[in-house]
């Protein structure tokens, strides 16, 4: 027989490996994009330097189902030139990427499904800029 | 190419049918129905700005040689290689619609996997509902739902009695 606070203790312990679900996806996305650029990023900022670049960020969001954790994956994507050649193909490569891919990983389960990619006109007529946005279904495991 | 209607059933109609899926722990799950056969309609809506999306609702059907039916297994299964358990085991929505192991054709609308049971009852006066032990199976019929976007040139394999020539 189990000792009575087995249970507290792993409701402890998937709590918390569900508390770092965010990191864990964070991880994965850098991971799954590195495999095709080299200059990604979280958050903001680092893209001004450096071109072809790829920053994204994670926005939480409630779409109702008590048991998904859901998230909204946003990619920034730029790259410098007049033509928008380069920038279309990164945006294709991006979404081919990641649509509606499954990568279950020891702590989360994912799944990637499009939403929308758009341009962002930037002040820089020099500078393309896309935006690629995903949503993600995620349980944790 | 030409598509006719042969007007008559054949053997070459009945196929071996799958969806193949996935689910949330990666593991491949596959939904198979044996010696299934098409036994829908051909009912195309032609309409402006839409394209031509055709149902086939193929149904699995039973291997009987002897009069009487004695081997009562449906025409389905479905197959995991791995047993997964918690929120892995939830399958995801999107797969692949497979003919004789060939993916058939891009879908549109997802897709349906039913088994229809028919259940009959032996009621007796004063029974105020169903009674364990009295509930027969008399029957069941298992279906594959596919809607494909791409089916022209696999009329033959999607429908029943149709012959593509050249």
């Amino acid at each position: 027989m189990k000792p009575r606070h087995f249970h507290l203790l792993t409701k402890e312990i998937t709590k918390t490996m569900a508390s770092e679900r965010t990191n864990d996806l964070k991880k994965l996305i850098q991971t799954q994009l590195k495999t095709k650029y080299d200059n990604v990023f979280f958050g903001q900022g680092q893209q001004a330097k450096m071109f072809p670049s790829v920053v994204f960020n994670l926005r939480s969001v409630d779409l109702g189902d008590l048991s998904r954790k859901d998230y909204i994956l946003e990619i920034d994507v730029w790259t410098k030139g007049e033509s928008t050649y380069a920038i279309d193909n990164m945006t294709d490569i991006i979404c081919d990427l990641l649509q509606a891919e499954n990568l279950p990983q020891t702590t989360i389960l994912p799944v990637f499904y499009l939403i929308d990619s758009r341009a962002i006109l930037d002040e820089d007529k020099e500078i393309n800029h896309r935006l690629i946005r995903f949503q993600v279904q995620l349980y944790d495991v | 190419m030409k598509i006719t209607s042969t007007g008559i059933v054949t053997d070459a109609d009945f196929k071996e049918i799958e969806w193949e899926g996935v689910d949330h722990g990666g593991s491949p799950v596959k939904i198979k129905l044996h010696d299934a056969i098409n036994l829908g309609n051909i009912d195309w809506t032609m309409a402006e700005k839409n394209d031509i999306v055709q149902e086939v609702v193929f149904t699995g059907c039973y291997d009987n040689t002897d009069a009487i039916a004695s081997d009562f297994t449906e025409p389905w299964e479905i197959e995991t290689t791995e047993t997964n358990s918690g929120a892995k085991e939830i399958i995801l929505g999107a797969g692949k619609f497979k003919v004789g192991g060939t993916t058939v054709a891009l879908t549109r609308g997802g897709g349906k996997f039913t088994s229809e049971k028919s259940f009959r009852e032996i009621n007796a006066d004063g029974d105020r509902g169903p009674v364990k032990g009295r509930i027969v199976l008399d029957g069941a019929r298992a279906s594959l739902t596919l809607n494909a976007l791409t089916f022209l040139t696999s009329m033959d394999t999607l429908n029943t009695a149709v012959n593509v020539s050249a």
